[in-house]
């Protein structure tokens, strides 16, 4: 369920969520890795960690109407 | 702060990347709003549950399609 959000990201969110959560890597080192400043990397994150959350409520409540 | 500003702001406050003032206003909209709480919460478990997965559930693109993503997007004014 988590890894079918995770594949559906953009590459560049998918790819620092791997790093950062799948693998844990420090934050240092995950944007070392992808040459991107810190801001950028934190952007990333939180969007793909925002929308693997989303997935998980539709997934346990789709009765439920979801908000935005 | 509001309830918008916040949840984009729950990265900032789990990678400890939080300036103290903002820390404070954060801290101060959480203790009063149960939906924040809640979502908080949400936010840490979707990290957790990524982390119990393995690198073999997630396959990455190849290397040349990442790079290629992370050019476009940095090109992007």
């Amino acid at each position: 369920m988590v890894s079918r959000a995770i594949e559906t990201l953009p590459p560049n969110q998918r790819e620092v969520i791997r790093l950062r959560d799948v693998l844990g890597w420090p934050s240092s080192d995950v944007r070392n890795a992808l040459d991107i400043s810190e801001t950028n990397q934190r952007v990333l994150l939180h969007r793909a960690r925002a929308k693997v959350r989303r997935a998980l409520e539709s997934y346990l409540r789709p009765e439920e109407e979801q908000g935005t | 702060m509001t309830c918008i500003e916040l949840v984009e702001l729950a990265t900032d406050l789990l990678e400890g990347s939080m300036p103290a003032d903002e820390r404070a206003r954060f801290d101060e909209h959480i203790s009063g709003c149960e939906g924040c709480t809640t979502y908080l919460e949400q936010f840490r478990i979707t990290i957790r549950l990524t982390g119990m997965l393995t690198e073999e559930q997630i396959a990455p693109d190849s290397r040349a399609a990442l790079l290629d993503a992370f050019r476009d997007w940095r090109a992007t004014p």
